[in-house]
């Protein structure tokens, strides 16, 4: 060969060599010398087989039986140890080269090991992926919530087994559908709510909607709809939805319950009034214009049925009140428990405390609960009042206010000096019609405290009696903190 | 002489109205209905200075008559108090929606009725 070409042949990055029939090296390049970790010299006529490891000899020479003047070329893959250690995976193509008087082989090898380890990565992380997204969709279609994930134009891309089913299809049959054709009319509000959150990048959640698939079940779901914003240019949206359509059918009965209690409330309190209201007057009128003519002993009947009334009236309006404390009738708020007490104690309990020698102490620092202003006091009258009540005789009535708080609660502390309650009724006393033990000179309608009972787990707080058997009572009410920092 | 349609169900709540509204005003003729099926009617016959009308009645309910009577304009200048048995918000509201005049509550007592009747005759006659 020409030295030029020798030139060019050693700086290129294959491996090229040439050799006799003999297999013994006329040529090697650089590549190839380098790759057999020997120097030029000791490389050209030696035996192309004695840089092998013994046991590959019969396995090469082999290649050299297919290789004919009718079949001069043939190309390989093969891994390639030498016995140098060198260790390669080699792209060879070896030809038979016959010249006038010159029989040769040439090879051109190329070291493929890279590019071969890179497949082999390739093909593993796609197994891997492959392994990765079959675990995904079992986990996703072992979900009971439906999801789908779409683009802005109302596509569905993928979704889950449950979001399929709940519209009678399949995976397949869903996905790269659009969902203006499955869904109809509902489909626009479904988009609109979806354009929302791709136009803000903040999530819906919580969001109860009609679910009016074509196919499928109709129903309410409850809805969260979440921003992939990962390429600006193919917005997606992941919406994942829970079946609520028993909650919802459970709401409305509960709602029918509760209008038909309110209606019943208002039918026994117009109803049991009206008689009652004729009674009191009748005995009024009776009273006013035929007393002169009755005995002395009448005034006495007279005002037994006044007071009789009197109660059954107290009844009837405290019933009413229990009966329509309703999820419904509770407006949370933040409210300062005690500016409210103050004001309370200020309109409604000067002539019990003050006018009567006794005192009522209440707290120093802002109590700030989560509640219905009017439903609290409410609560607190009908405490303070019971403390008024029940004061023992022989003694100024004393009633304290405290309060304490922890994470979640602020727990508010009502203790009297009064009459005190037996330990056995300590939660008799929060029955509806039930007191404590028998007051026949005390007006009460036994429901004043289930209705605070009642009022407060509306509110999610809970009431106790803490004292039994002490000279007093004290109650201790349990109210949700409000939210801001109360200090 | 000034003329008061009553329409209550209760004959004795009519009763204690007339004897309320009397107490303070002799000169008072009342027509007396037990519902309010015919109210237009006598209204439209009566034309009479004031109409008291109970709410909660068998049948038509008050809200119902109170209605029908301000859906004639004829009838626009006629003062038509409402009175129910029980305070409750929402009646309040809804016969001041419906064009009432006044709401009251039917009192729990013989002092009460003469109050109301004071308050009637001053405002009304």
């Amino acid at each position: 060969m020409s030295p030029t070409l020798n030139s060019i042949l050693d700086t290129h990055p294959d491996l090229i060599c040439r050799y006799n029939p003999s297999l013994e090296f006329t040529y090697a390049n650089l590549a190839m010398v380098e790759f057999l970790g020997a120097s030029k010299e000791e490389v050209l006529g030696s035996y192309l087989l004695s840089w092998y490891p013994a046991d590959t000899k019969a396995n090469i020479l082999s290649i050299y039986d297919v290789i004919t003047p009718e079949n001069p070329s043939q190309t390989l893959i093969q891994a390639s140890d030498m016995k140098t250690g060198a260790s390669s995976i080699l792209w060879t193509t070896i030809g038979l080269f016959e010249g006038d008087a010159v029989r040769e082989y040439q090879s051109v090898g190329r070291n493929i090991t890279a590019e071969v380890e890179l497949e082999h990565k390739l093909k593993s992380q796609t197994q891997t992926l492959d392994r990765v997204q079959t675990e995904l969709r079992s986990v996703l279609d072992a979900v009971p919530s439906r999801i789908w994930y779409k683009d802005d134009k109302n596509n569905i891309l993928r979704l889950n087994q449950a979001a399929a089913s709940s519209m009678g299809m399949t995976v397949a049959e869903v996905e790269g559908q659009n969902t203006y054709d499955l869904f109809g009319d509902a489909a626009k509000s479904y988009h609109e709510a979806d354009l929302k959150v791709f136009e803000s990048g903040v999530a819906i959640r919580g969001l109860i909607e009609a679910y009016t698939p074509e196919t499928g079940e109709p129903g309410w779901v409850q809805t969260d709809k979440i921003p992939f914003d990962e390429d600006p240019e193919e917005p997606r949206i992941l919406v994942v939805s829970t079946d609520i359509t028993e909650l919802k059918e459970q709401e409305a009965i509960l709602k029918s319950i509760n209008k038909n209690l309110d209606d019943f409330a208002s039918l026994v309190s117009h109803d049991l009034q009206a008689p009652l209201r004729k009674i009191a007057i009748t005995a009024q009128l009776m009273e006013l214009e035929l007393g002169d003519q009755l005995p002395k002993s009448a005034g006495d009947y007279f005002k037994d049925i006044s007071q009789g009334v009197s109660h059954m009236r107290t009844l009837i309006q405290s019933f009413l009140k229990f009966m329509r404390a309703s999820p419904d009738s509770v407006a949370l708020d933040t409210v300062n428990l005690t500016a409210l007490l103050r004001e309370m104690a200020d309109e409604e309990m000067t002539e019990a405390f003050s006018d009567a020698g006794g005192t009522l102490s209440l707290p120093d620092n802002d109590i700030l609960v989560r509640g219905d202003m009017d439903l609290l006091r409410q609560i607190f009258a009908n405490l303070l009042g019971n403390s008024i009540k029940y004061r023992a005789a022989d003694r100024p009535i004393e009633v304290e206010i405290t309060a304490k708080k922890d994470q979640q609660f602020w727990a508010i502390t009502v203790s009297d000096n009064g009459t005190g309650i037996d330990e056995n009724s300590s939660e008799q006393i929060f029955d509806l019609f039930g007191r404590s033990k028998p007051h026949k000179d005390i007006e009460g309608s036994g429901i004043g405290l289930a209705l605070c009972r009642r009022i407060i787990t509306l509110h999610g707080g809970t009431i106790e009696l803490v004292s039994k058997n002490t000279p007093g009572s004290s109650f201790r009410v349990k109210l949700n903190r409000a939210r801001q920092s109360d200090g | 002489m000034d003329k008061v349609v009553i329409i209550d169900d209760s004959d004795f709540d009519r009763k204690m109205i007339m004897k309320a509204i009397s107490s303070g005003r002799s000169t008072v003729s009342f027509t007396e209905l037990e519902s309010g099926e015919n109210a237009a009617d006598v209204i439209a016959q009566e034309c009479p200075k004031i109409t008291i009308l109970d709410i909660r009645m068998p049948g038509i309910d008050g809200f119902e008559v109170l209605a029908k009577i301000r859906s004639n304009p004829k009838f626009d200048d006629i003062p038509i108090v409402m009175i129910s048995g029980s305070e409750e918000a929402a009646d309040r509201a809804l016969a001041t929606k419906h064009g009432a005049d006044g709401y009251y509550v039917k009192p729990p007592s013989v002092a009460g009725y003469l109050s109301l009747g004071q308050n009637i005759c001053s405002h009304y006659l």
